[in-house]
């Protein structure tokens, strides 16, 4: 089997570019107000911002019943 | 008997497998227990079914099990050390969940006619890739950004497959499309349709009426203006974009038979799209002084992703993510009608040939089957919701079933997101992006969809119900 040195070097390059990522992000949150307010939000409610759909995020679970208890409320007293 | 086994037929038959073991290990078994107890504990003013949940252990033995099997079978969260995320009981239930999965697929390849031996050999290294998702999308950093498992699962796939190569070994494993479908199955039971009526009429237009407008407008664009070669990459990523993001571009690529690179690519333009509008939407919001429950509204019919929109809704205030995250899952919902009318036109209009009748009988032979079994889950697991009544409906249906039942269709999501970045070169997948149209696509809808949702939200929320604003 033939050693090639291309496929070792696209994977530590893979590597730099996520440790590159992490230190990009970190850099954007603690530099940007607004950035790091929201990541601040986020980690204290434990919101997972990739959740696909709404069953996935037990914060948006909570949320819609809530929304749907105040309109029940408002449509048992019209 | 069935001689010739589907893709399809498979993956109807694998989904309605789980979704039958979820239903008797998470509704039948407790069902008596935990009438009894709730009917009692609702006697008492102030009962949640939210609190009751948090202070009951319903969920015992096999329960248990099974929901250690889909949820710690991933790793962790983590920060800068990866192997914190992998405890003994995830290399565990890791290495039950693979043997879980090779046993599930490998039956399947030999119903259609494909050997067990081949799947199970390839199948580590897709489930390997996977897992790695998992990993690197539970990072603090990475999932604060919103970049989750399904990005990372191609973009390993990726590059293990365009440096390392992939052998011959590998790909009878490499099955996206039974992945995707067998995860569309689970993913119709938690298309409750009841549910479409959560806070009334403003919901219903915000979500049903715009989303399906700027589906249409853009795809129309794309086709008419664009002149985009393909019209499944255009209506993936028309979808994508109006509906809710990468599980609205999974159920329509599977029902128009898009290729995976046609999906990567409407995946990859949402996820970074939304990683954007998260933080820049509140912040505009908040910095016009917009009221939260019209801020919420635009962002539940505008953000992509259900998670991204829970963020930026938080952002503003609670009120706000009421609105956002319900206005979300009324446009989630639309996943079953848009799966089963892109099936439908494609069938009977896209794939005919020019100036040709197609008759029902083809039509039903070229449909593709998995929307029936989806559209079934979802209708089954609505009246079941409906039947049960409130508490009990969100105790077991949606605290117990659908818990177990998203997990697991987390991990065929996963699964076929890895096999696609396996199978994907990069020359295959950048020659979509040929003159920046997918590109134009997407910001010209999500434009559209960003003023008439406003509009629409404003009118509805404002002018029209006024009363329903303000109990929000």
């Amino acid at each position: 089997m033939r050693f090639s040195v291309r496929p070792l070097l696209m994977l530590c390059l893979f590597a730099a570019v996520l440790v590159l990522l992490r230190q990009g992000i970190l850099v954007a949150t603690s530099g940007v107000p607004v950035l790091r307010e929201q990541v601040e939000i986020m980690q204290r409610r434990d919101i997972d911002p990739a959740a696909l759909f709404f069953t996935d995020s037990p914060v948006a679970l909570q949320a819609i019943r809530q929304a749907e208890l105040r309109n029940a409320d408002y449509q048992a007293t019209r | 008997m069935i001689k010739n086994w589907s893709e399809d037929l498979v993956a109807i038959l694998l989904g309605a497998f789980i979704l039958a073991i979820a239903l008797v290990v998470f509704l039948l078994v407790p069902l008596g227990g935990v009438t009894d107890a709730v009917n009692q504990a609702s006697q008492v003013p102030g009962f949640s079914a939210d609190s009751w949940m948090a202070e009951n252990q319903f969920i015992t033995g096999g329960g248990d099990l099974l929901n250690g099997l889909a949820n710690t079978s991933r790793p962790g969260r983590w920060v800068t050390n990866p192997l914190a995320a992998l405890g003994i009981d995830t290399l565990v239930f890791s290495a039950a969940m693979l043997a879980i999965f090779v046993v599930l697929f490998g039956a399947g390849a030999v119903l259609m006619k494909e050997g067990f031996a081949a799947f199970a050999r390839g199948f580590l290294v897709v489930f390997l890739v996977a897992s790695l998702a998992f990993l690197l999308a539970n990072q603090r950093e990475f999932r604060d950004l919103g970049l989750g498992y399904a990005l990372w699962a191609i973009a390993i796939g990726l590059v293990i497959s365009n440096t390392l190569g992939i052998p011959d070994f590998l790909r009878p494993a490499l099955k996206h499309e039974l992945y995707i479908k067998t995860g569309l199955i689970m993913l119709g039971a938690e298309v409750l349709f009841g549910k479409i009526l959560a806070i009334g009429l403003p919901g219903i237009f915000v979500a049903w009426v715009v989303t399906p407008t700027v589906l249409i407008s853009t795809y129309w664009f794309g086709q008419k203006i664009l002149k985009i070669g393909s019209k499944t990459l255009n209506i993936t990523i028309s979808a994508d974009m109006s509906v809710c993001g990468v599980s609205a571009a999974i159920a329509t690529a599977a029902a128009c038979k898009a290729s995976k690179e046609e999906l990567t690519t409407a995946v990859g333009l949402s996820m970074v799209f939304t990683s954007v509008m998260m933080v820049a939407l509140p912040a505009f919001i908040s910095a016009v002084g917009m009221p939260e429950v019209l801020g919420g509204a635009w962002i539940g019919g505008t953000i992509d992703a259900t998670g991204a929109v829970v963020a930026a809704g938080a952002f503003l205030g609670d009120t706000a993510l009421n609105v956002a995250a319900t206005i979300k899952m009324i446009q989630n919902i639309l996943i079953g009608v848009l799966a089963f009318g892109v099936a439908v036109y494609w069938t009977a209009r896209v794939d005919r040939t020019a100036g040709t009748e197609v008759s029902a009988t083809e039509i039903w032979i070229r449909f593709p089957k998995f929307v029936l079994g989806f559209i079934a889950a979802s209708l089954v697991f609505s009246l079941l919701y409906e039947l049960l009544g409130e508490n009990l409906a969100v105790i077991l249906v949606e605290g117990a079933v659908i818990e177990y039942t998203s997990d697991m269709r987390g991990w065929f999501f996963a699964l076929a997101f890895a096999s696609i970045g396996l199978s994907t070169n990069f020359k295959e997948l950048s020659a979509q992006f040929s003159g920046g149209k997918p590109l134009i696509l997407y910001a010209c809808g999500q434009s559209l969809n960003l003023c008439l949702t406003l509009f629409m939200a404003w009118l509805m929320f404002y002018k029209v119900f006024p009363g329903i604003t303000n109990a929000l």
